[in-house]
């Protein structure tokens, strides 16, 4: 029920590529904008939050695995018997492929959770099955969009 | 948004109807519930409603466009304004129901997540959906394999493309709509891949005769297709994907009518993601924990008047079979109408027949699309010995193959509990119809258990009549 009407609080002159350099990423991501943009997506300034020690810049809204799949980070664990890497497949938090640490904490799902700055995320990795893993919403994943 | 308590800790909040699901099924039927003067409450996972299939982006950011890449956007919208305003809807969003049980004259849904409670109401209407069904194939487990299902919500609900150069490939409506939201978005197409052939089109169009607004948007989709020049391939799917560490190129074949590799079609594409989507499981997990019964495709049997089995519980959208967001729609209002008439509301009958005979029209579509677009056996011949089957607990084919044939394993427990296919964190919602298949495929019968684990469904016309 959280909804609202869009907000548009940067006049529509600084919208499209130009005003990425502004909020410091890189418009080579995977972002959807600009040209290519049908929807019209004004996003805040990113902050950035660290995987595996590397800054990965994200907005606002963004979850951690859109963020990390922006910036072309695709492995996101590799499993605990063969060691495979694994990424996000579902996207919607069915599948439970995309599980990460955040801040050290019990795996979660990185399609579900919002990304947020200096967040430290760590691939999930075979210690992972050491850690019940979190589906409860009300932990650090959020369904959907927070 | 977190509310802190042990589970069941706070009181149950009454109302009329509860809905289990803000999706194309679950809103029509709050909305037309709440209009008829019922107390809705509606309990949905995500934050914003819509669902999947009218996925929206996050508050945070701001969007001039909305319904850019929402087919039938705008009589979403209009729902979806109405129901969030609406005074008697109460939607709890970010919660799911972790136990559903009917007492006396009423049917308890206890939450977990955003709300902890229990939530109480004289009619149940379940609008829970469907799973997308992906087919295993070597490599299939490697980053840069995904649902169509992915790339849709990656670009609808996080602005952001699911790779740089993209194969499209399965069967369904899913694979032309995604493959216009992904070129929309300024995404590289390589090709579209549709594993069935030119039947679907043509069983398609007769469908249309009856639902010329279908017709339409598929010639649309192509109509995309060919601006962008992107080949679109009947009879082929990609058989294997290979990479160091991640996707980088994907093995497509030429499959016959039974789905199996014809050799020497082999070919390679460069890419760095292959979507993939072989229709939806309906997702009756919560429907046959009540005891409802299912039908022979693995979905929630209903009445006209979408009642399933069970006293006071009612089914609409995808969970009573596959028929897409139309049909899903016109069997939440007439579940919102028969559930607000059952708990001593007055509905307009006439609405309620209108909407009976569009629902049905957009069954019978469905059934001529879903005829049209059938998964063959054959896919098991693409399976390696090593091709992970339970991508949880990385189960290979070659081990549930041995339990079937050596075990005899011949129903699904059975392979679950000799190859721990299905007992990951997933729950089998991603190899459930997997191991189904592969024991039917390999015992010549459906498995007696095969009943929640899941079979693609095919929309059942429900027969018309009195309400």
């Amino acid at each position: 029920m959280a909804d609202r009407e869009p907000r548009h609080d940067r006049p529509d002159d600084l919208r499209g590529d130009s005003t990425d350099d502004l909020r410091g990423d890189s418009t080579d991501d995977l972002r959807v904008r600009g040209a290519d943009d049908p929807v019209g997506i004004l996003r805040d300034p990113a902050f950035t939050f660290r995987f595996d020690g590397q800054q990965v810049p994200a907005h606002p809204g963004e979850t951690i695995a859109g963020a990390l799949l922006a910036a072309g980070l695709r492995q996101l664990r590799s499993t605990r018997f063969e060691q495979r890497p694994r990424g996000l497949f579902c996207a919607v938090g069915t599948c439970f492929d995309c599980l990460v640490h955040v801040d050290g904490g019990r795996p979660v799902r990185a399609c579900l959770t919002p990304a947020a700055p200096n967040l430290s995320v760590a691939s999930g990795s075979s210690t992972s099955s050491d850690h019940p893993v979190s589906t409860d919403a009300s932990d650090q994943e959020a369904d959907d969009d927070h | 948004m977190t509310t802190d308590g042990a589970p069941g800790a706070a009181s149950a909040a009454a109302s009329d109807v509860v809905v289990l699901g803000a999706g194309p099924a679950g809103v029509p039927a709050a909305l037309t519930a709440a209009d008829a003067g019922a107390s809705v409450t509606v309990i949905d996972a995500n934050v914003r409603p819509g669902g999947q299939y009218h996925r929206q982006l996050p508050d945070d950011f701001a969007v001039s466009r909305p319904g850019a890449l929402h087919h039938g956007w705008h009589e979403a919208a209009a729902d979806l304004a109405a129901f969030a305003a609406h005074p008697r809807i109460e939607h709890v969003s970010g919660t799911r129901a972790w136990l559903v049980e009917p007492v006396d004259d009423r049917v308890l849904v206890h939450t977990t997540g955003a709300r902890r409670a229990t939530f109480s109401g004289r009619a149940l209407v379940l609008a829970t959906g469907a799973t997308e069904r992906a087919l295993p194939f070597p490599g299939w487990d490697l980053p840069g394999v995904m649902t169509v299902g992915a790339a849709q919500a990656l670009i609808k609900g996080q602005g952001v493309r699911p790779g740089r150069r993209v194969l499209l490939a399965g069967t369904g409506p899913l694979l032309l709509a995604s493959a216009s939201t992904l070129l929309a978005a300024g995404t590289e197409v390589a090709a579209v891949l549709d594993a069935n052939g030119p039947a679907t089109w043509m069983a398609a169009a007769g469908a249309g005769l009856r639902t010329p607004g279908r017709t339409l948007e598929a010639a649309g989709y192509l109509a995309d297709l060919a601006r962008h020049r992107v080949p679109y391939r009947a009879n082929r799917a990609v058989v294997a994907v290979d990479g160091d560490g991640q996707v980088e190129r994907a093995t497509v074949a030429t499959i016959d009518d039974a789905w199996r590799i014809v050799p020497g079609t082999e070919a390679i594409y460069e890419v760095d993601t292959a979507c993939v989507s072989y229709g939806f499981t309906p997702d009756v997990g919560i429907a046959a924990a009540l005891g409802c019964e299912l039908t022979s495709e693995r979905a929630v049997w209903v009445d006209a008047g979408q009642r399933t089995s069970t006293e006071r519980v009612l089914a609409a959208g995808e969970l009573t079979g596959v028929a897409g967001a139309s049909a899903a729609a016109y069997e939440g209002r007439v579940a919102g109408a028969v559930a607000a008439d059952a708990t001593g509301h007055t509905v307009d009958r006439s609405a309620v027949r209108r909407d009976v005979r569009r629902r049905d029209r957009e069954h019978r579509a469905a059934d001529a699309l879903a005829r049209a677009t059938p998964i063959r056996d054959g896919w098991t011949t693409w399976l390696g010995d090593d091709t992970i089957i339970c991508r949880c607990e990385e189960v290979p084919f070659g081990r549930v193959r041995d339990a079937i044939a050596e075990l005899g394993a011949g129903d699904v427990r059975s392979v679950k509990m000799t190859t721990r296919c299905g007992m990951g964190l997933c729950q089998a919602a991603v190899c459930g119809p997997t191991v189904v298949d592969l024991v039917r495929t390999r015992t010549g019968r459906l498995p007696d258990d095969a009943a929640g684990l899941g079979h693609r469904s095919i929309a059942e016309a429900v027969p018309l009549g009195e309400l």
